[in-house]
């Protein structure tokens, strides 16, 4: 028999998951995916508890949770495009402006090696347009 | 129609109008020169009312007052001036006049003098730069003096008193961008005012012994009385307080400095502030107060202690002095310790008679020191403001009105015979003989009598000093020297030298009584006696003793400035020391300085330096907060996902609390 | 002349119009605005003179009032008979010493019927004029006028705000004055502390105004807020004691209200709640002096105060010396005396007049020692405020009526004072008393005024500090306080008195009076204008004239002082009992 504790241990390392993902990431949007990791968590406890309890508040919680998480998920998207256009980068670590006047940047003290320089996409041409031999493709 | 009450609020008006009249004309341009008028014309007309009460009070002897005490409806028509409280406590200070004896004699020689100080200004401060102020300001002390000896009661009195005070600081200051002047008017104020704070909690404590109800003279006199049994010690505390009041205004010991800076002044000021009038103000105080002393017979020994000690020290300063008007500027100091010392034997000699001794020393000095003073102006105005006697001589010959009604105030200065400091001053010496007979302090006044006479000795020498130095001998002046004697300079002085002459007459002790019959009419005076006889007899040993000594310092003077021209610097340099004490004013000044100025600097830098440490630490206890934040501030270090963990570990925290420790 | 009801409507217009004033004045900007502010001012002046002019009679002697009880009687049957409230129930132009204008009504339940809920107390708006108040209101109406005057030229950037603000100081201090609400007062109290911020912060002259400002403003607010725990705690023991023996309890914020039930709470309750009753007094008086304190201020309390005078724009500094530190003195006379008057004979003659006096020593020397003439000034505020401390301690007629009246003189003298030296720093861009000296042959006219203003602070008779000085003196001296051996007290009072002139006549020897030296200006120095002749002859006329005729402004105070006094006696005589 699957009682509600059952529901509640899901929730619970669920929510564990998406916690330890939120701290020990530094990507932008992995960290959001996290913290939307224990929204669910959420959710699914409040699921459980509405089945156990034989009434629909928590159901109706959870579809605010999952309409709340989705506006979330667009503003907080948007931002970091806002972001990434400044920084061109999604690390969070590059964002400490709002640390006490006079404290050092809090950085990595082994820093990844710079990730190799990818090469370019390669254009197409635009239709119509016959590709010049032996050139970058790109204009 | 004027009743003599309401001229007694004029004597102290009209020179209050005049003052403001001046300080108007100087603040017109064409009208600027004219603005001794006003000035001149209100205290004559001042005087003039003097005249009037005076008459009226030689015919019935009853004190005038003002306003008058309506009888017929029986109510109380007063002018308050302040007053607060209800029932018995009340402070309240009416306006209140009254002229008894004692006010009359006062208001005499105020306005006389006052008015012929004026005129001979007229001449010396022509030209001057804030001529209209001059005027100004000696009106105003005109109308405070006359306040404060008609006040009836002692806040209005004090109100006079501040307000002599203030036209002193304004005038030894005339000159206001020499600074010498300058300090010596902050110097004269705050002296006085040092003895004007004694002098006010006198008149506090007093008030509170008389059941805290009025200022009023007669009540005052009337009700500590008969606190005086249960409250001993408070009323000699607050007589020895009014008695600190009397000897910072009459220069006396220790606060007599100020008098000798404040020769600063334009010379005139220094003939009615600073010697005629405003310094004896302390004696009249006394006099006015000698019901009230006459219970203390210790504080009356104080007095004539006080004014005997200043009377020496002071003829001993002024026998090497080079200066002319310090010579008289110490004199003055030395003849109020006269004064002093013949009010301070009230008790222990008859009071009325004592009071009296005082007060006619106090007249007939204002005479024969405003003219000498002035006599010192005219050489001053002609030796082109020189009035070092070294680097002139001889001026009898340029001067010679200047010359002789300055040998007329000398004369009466040095007591001799028939010039009215003669019968003053013999007077005194006879008061402090009498005080010397009593049971009490008998010894102490003998000794005091001693000191008297042989002041009056160096009286006679320096006066003569002065005035062989000056007039005799060959003739020297200095640079620029331009000497006249304009008649509206030269009247004032024959006037005054004419007093000097004869003013004596009005109490010459076997020939006149008036000013004795007068002076006793007064209510006070008559109430401090208690009754006591005083018989007014001429002992004629003291008067040729007296005699004796004023001729003989005069022949000293003339055998060592006239006679032997030598013989002064070998009489120098045989003191030696003690000579050097003299000249340097037995270093009062300096010890003064290091006594009080220096450390009251001091004190106030200390206070300076403490309010820095208490500014230091505000800015300590300030900086507490921020020394806490220091430590917790390196929390806020704006990476999003330690606040994630900080708020993960709050949260784990308070589970953890909830869930094992049951909270 | 006003009728009663005219008045009544028209008071509430001193606090009103220099908050319109102030609204205006921040829309406008550049030297429209300081002319528009000297219209304004103009206008309160006599809008607050017609009032207090009209109002003079029935403050003095209110036929009302004298009906129900005699002078000589021993028992006081009203503290405070605040005139003209506006808002009064009574018709007529009779009063009933309330109102009825309510700002914040508290409800609770019914006593006699618990589950109807019903208003049981309001803080309201309340205000009126007696006796206590009356002259500073005047003040503070007629102060406006020089302060804008002295700012014409003194000021130059963003005027409008700068007025705007120097307006609403105005109306929160006229608001102490008036209001007979205790939460009312407390507002107005703590409302000035903001424009004196902004005004200090943002136009004072020297490099350290933020700083002055920001310690000002921290001092004050530390002290008001101890007042505020002195305030609640005071109306929440009046409510508790009121129910004591089966009452409901009376919950009140007026003042007058609360005076009249400390008195009588005092005199009906047993023996054993009374002594637990003066031990919470002592703790209230303490609590509500600390604010009054800073704000006046007393020695250890004043470290905030040569920085803010100093650093404040002239206009401000003035407003300061002369009106904001009265707001100190008047609220314990207003709130402190009359709400814990036992407290104020066991306590605050030996402590808080220990502290005035040596406030008295300490300002005077402290003066003597500065270098700068308006940290001098400044001082002698200090000084000259022990003063007034040391007199309404002593809780006496004549102490108080002089206390009360030396707040309005030291208002004219020290705020004549510093309109002189902010002309003399105008020209000259120092106030540094070695930068100076001979200033009287240079500018005899500025020298004249200042002259005038130094012997009216040091008390020279026939100015008005004089009157002050010798009431405060004899109330000091007064035989109901010989117990507390006062004497001393006095003496060191008197001492102060001779170091006043000491530190003033320095100061004026070492500026005024010598040999000219001067620092450079840029072109040649003129001596003071028509537009400052204007600024400073009114203030120096009333010295002379309250100097002079002061007697009936004694007389318009008299009636209420004689009633606060007589709870001192009532007091006295329980602690003697």
């Amino acid at each position: 028999m699957i009682s509600v504790s059952h529901y509640l241990a899901v929730g619970a390392i669920l929510f564990c998951l998406g916690l330890i993902g939120f701290l020990s990431r530094r990507n932008l949007i992995v960290m959001f995916l996290s913290a939307e990791l224990m929204l669910q968590g959420v959710a699914i406890n409040f699921v459980a508890f509405s089945r156990h309890h034989g009434n629909l508040h928590g159901q109706v919680f959870t579809l605010f949770v999952i309409a709340v998480a989705a506006c979330e998920a667009g503003i907080a998207l948007a931002l970091f495009l806002v972001l990434y256009r400044r920084k061109h980068s999604l690390d969070v670590s590059l964002w400490q402006g709002l640390r006490e006047p006079g404290l050092p940047i809090t950085g990595d003290p082994e820093p990844l090696p710079p990730e190799p320089e990818e090469p370019p996409l390669p254009h197409l041409a635009p239709a119509g347009a016959i590709p010049a031999r032996g050139e970058p493709t790109h204009a | 129609m004027l009743s003599v009450p309401s001229l007694l609020v004029c004597i102290p008006l009209l020179p209050l109008v005049g003052a403001i009249f001046c300080a108007v004309f100087g603040g017109v341009k064409e009208l600027r020169r004219w603005a001794h008028l006003p000035a001149a014309l209100c205290a004559a007309l001042s005087f003039v009312c003097v005249a009037f009460v005076v008459a009226k009070l030689t015919e019935d002897g009853a004190p005038i007052e003002f306003p008058v005490q309506d009888s017929t409806s029986g109510q109380d028509v007063d002018i308050q001036w302040f007053s607060v409280g209800h029932g018995q406590t009340t402070v309240s200070v009416p306006f209140e006049l009254s002229a008894d004896a004692i006010a009359g004699i006062m208001l005499l020689g105020i306005t006389f003098i006052g008015f012929w100080i004026v005129v001979f200004s007229i001449g010396y401060m022509h030209g001057s730069p804030g001529f209209a102020r001059y005027f100004s300001v000696v009106s105003l002390f005109l109308a405070s003096m006359t306040l404060m000896v008609l006040a009836n009661n002692f806040i209005l009195m004090f109100a006079g008193w501040e307000g002599v005070g203030l036209c002193s600081y304004l005038l030894v200051g005339y000159w206001h961008h020499k600074p010498s002047a300058a300090d010596a008017a902050r110097k004269a104020f705050l002296v006085t005012r040092l003895g004007d704070v004694g002098l006010i909690l006198g008149i506090f404590l007093m008030w509170a012994l008389a059941d805290q109800h009025s200022f009023n003279y007669a009540w005052i006199f009337n009700h500590t009385r008969v606190k005086f049994e249960y409250y001993s010690e408070v009323y000699t505390a607050a007589c020895l307080l009014i008695l600190c009041g009397a000897v910072g205004k009459s220069a006396q010991i220790p606060l007599y400095v100020w008098l000798p800076d404040a020769m600063e002044g334009p010379t005139p000021v220094s003939a009615l502030i600073h010697a005629a009038t405003m310094v004896t103000a302390g004696v009249y105080l006394l006099a006015r107060c000698a019901p009230l002393f006459v219970l203390v017979p210790g504080v009356q020994v104080t007095i004539a202690i006080i004014g005997a000690a200043t009377a020496l020290l002071a003829a001993f300063i002024a026998l090497t002095q080079h200066d002319l008007k310090r010579v008289l500027a110490y004199s003055t100091v030395s003849q109020i310790g006269f004064m002093f010392l013949a009010v301070g034997c009230g008790g222990a000699a008859a009071p009325v008679m004592a009071v009296t001794a005082g007060l006619f020393h106090l007249f007939t000095h204002a005479f024969f020191k405003a003219v000498l003073f002035l006599s010192a102006g005219s050489v001053m105005h002609g030796m082109h403001d020189v009035i070092d006697m070294r680097q002139f001589s001889g001026l009898k010959r340029v001067m010679p009105i200047t010359r002789w009604t300055f040998l007329a105030g000398a004369l009466a200065l040095a007591g001799v015979p028939v010039f009215a400091g003669f019968w003053s001053k013999d007077m005194i010496l006879e008061t402090v003989l009498e005080a010397g007979h009593s049971d009490r302090f008998g010894s102490i006044y003998m000794v005091l009598f001693g000191v008297a006479a042989v002041t009056a000795l160096m009286t006679a020498f320096y006066t003569f000093r002065a005035y062989f130095r000056t007039f005799e001998g060959e003739l020297k002046m200095p640079e620029g020297a331009h000497p006249h004697e304009p008649w509206v300079m030269s009247v004032p002085l024959i006037v005054l030298a004419l007093g000097a002459v004869g003013i004596g007459f009005v109490h010459a002790t076997p020939l006149t009584h008036w000013f004795g019959n007068f002076i006793s009419k007064a209510p006070e005076l008559m109430q401090a006696n208690g009754g006591r006889h005083v018989e007014d007899h001429a002992n004629w040993g003291l008067m040729f003793g007296s005699a004796a000594i004023a001729l003989l310092g005069v022949g000293a003077a003339y055998y060592m400035y006239r006679v032997k021209p030598g013989a002064a610097e070998k009489a120098a340099s045989a003191a030696g020391n003690v000579y050097y004490l003299s000249l340097n004013k037995v270093y009062v000044d300096e010890i003064y300085n290091l006594l009080f100025v220096q450390p009251l600097n001091l004190l106030a830098g200390i206070c300076k330096l403490f309010e820095a440490v208490v500014y230091d630490l505000v800015r300590l206890i300030a900086s507490i907060p921020r020394y806490m934040a220091e430590v917790i501030r390196p929390l806020q270090n704006g990476l999003v996902q330690f606040y994630a963990l900080t708020m993960a570990i709050g949260v784990a925290v308070f589970v953890g609390m909830l869930l094992f420790f049951h909270w | 002349m006003l009728t009663p009801d005219l008045i009544r409507l028209l008071l509430p217009a001193l606090m009103g119009l220099p908050i319109v004033a102030a609204l205006v004045l921040r829309f406008t900007s550049g030297t429209r605005s300081r002319g528009l502010a000297l219209a304004f001012a103009i206008v309160h002046l006599a809008l607050t003179a017609l009032v207090v002019v009209s109002g003079l009679e029935l403050i003095q002697d209110d036929p009302n009032l004298s009906l129900g009880i005699k002078r000589q009687e021993k028992k006081l049957e009203r503290v405070f008979a605040p005139q003209f409230v506006p808002g009064d129930p009574m018709p007529d132009g009779r009063a009933s010493y309330s109102t009825t204008n309510d700002i914040l009504p508290i409800y609770g339940p019914n006593p006699s019927n618990p589950h109807e809920r019903v208003k049981i107390a309001a803080a309201q708006f309340f205000i009126g004029l007696d006796g206590l108040n009356v002259w500073l209101v005047a003040l503070g109406s007629f102060l406006m006028f020089p302060v804008v005057l002295i700012s014409w030229d003194t000021v130059h950037e963003r005027e409008g705000s700068y007025y705007a603000w120097l307006f609403l100081l105005q109306a929160g201090l006229l608001g102490v004055f008036l209001s007979f609400d205790i939460l009312l007062f407390y507002v107005c109290f703590e409302l000035t502390l903001v424009p004196l911020l902004f005004l200090i912060g943002g136009w004072g002259p020297g490099p350290n105004r933020r700083e002055a400002a920001r310690k000002l403003f921290l001092f004050t607010l530390a002290g008001g807020l101890i007042t505020l725990l002195g305030v609640a705690g005071t109306v929440l023991y009046v409510y508790e004691r009121t129910q004591i023996g089966g009452g409901h309890g009376e919950l009140t914020f007026s003042i007058p209200r609360l005076a009249d039930l400390v008195q009588t709470g005092m005199l009906q309750k047993s023996e054993a709640s009374h002594g637990l009753w003066r031990d919470a007094q002592t703790y209230l008086f303490l609590a509500l002096a600390v604010g009054f304190a800073v704000k006046i201020p007393l020695v250890p309390l004043h470290s905030w105060l040569p920085g803010a005078y100093s650093e404040a724009p002239i206009g401000v500094t003035v407003m300061l010396s002369a009106l904001l530190a009265k707001m100190g003195t008047f609220g314990l006379l207003r709130i402190c005396m009359p709400l814990c008057p036992d407290a104020t004979l066991a306590v605050g003659m030996p402590l808080i007049g220990v502290l005035a006096v040596i406030a008295i020593i300490y300002g005077a020397l402290c003066a003597y020692a500065q270098t700068d003439i308006r940290r001098l000034v400044a001082y002698s505020s200090v000084s000259h405020l022990g003063f007034c401390v040391l007199a309404l301690m002593a809780f006496s007629p004549a102490s108080i009526a002089g206390g009360l009246l030396h707040m309005v003189n030291h208002g004219l003298s020290t705020g004549a004072m510093f309109l002189l030296v902010g002309m003399l720093v105008r020209r000259y861009g120092t106030a540094q008393i070695a930068d100076y000296s001979g200033m009287w042959s240079r500018l005899p006219v500025l020298t004249f005024f200042m002259m005038v203003a130094c012997l009216a602070s040091i008390g020279l008779p026939g100015l008005n500090n004089f009157v002050s000085e010798m009431l405060m003196l004899g109330g000091v001296l007064d035989a109901r306080n010989v117990r507390i051996a006062v004497v001393p007290f006095t003496v060191l009072a008197a001492l102060g008195i001779f170091l006043s002139a000491w530190y003033t006549l320095t100061m004026v020897r070492r500026v005024f009076f010598g040999p000219i030296k001067e620092p450079p200006t840029a072109q040649p120095v003129t001596d003071l204008t028509g537009r400052e002749r204007l600024t400073i002859v009114p203030v120096v006329v009333l010295c002379l004239v309250l100097g002079l005729f002061v007697q009936p402004v004694l007389d318009v105070m008299y009636r209420d002082v004689g009633r606060l006094a007589q709870i001192g006696d009532e007091a006295r005589a329980r602690a003697t009992k």
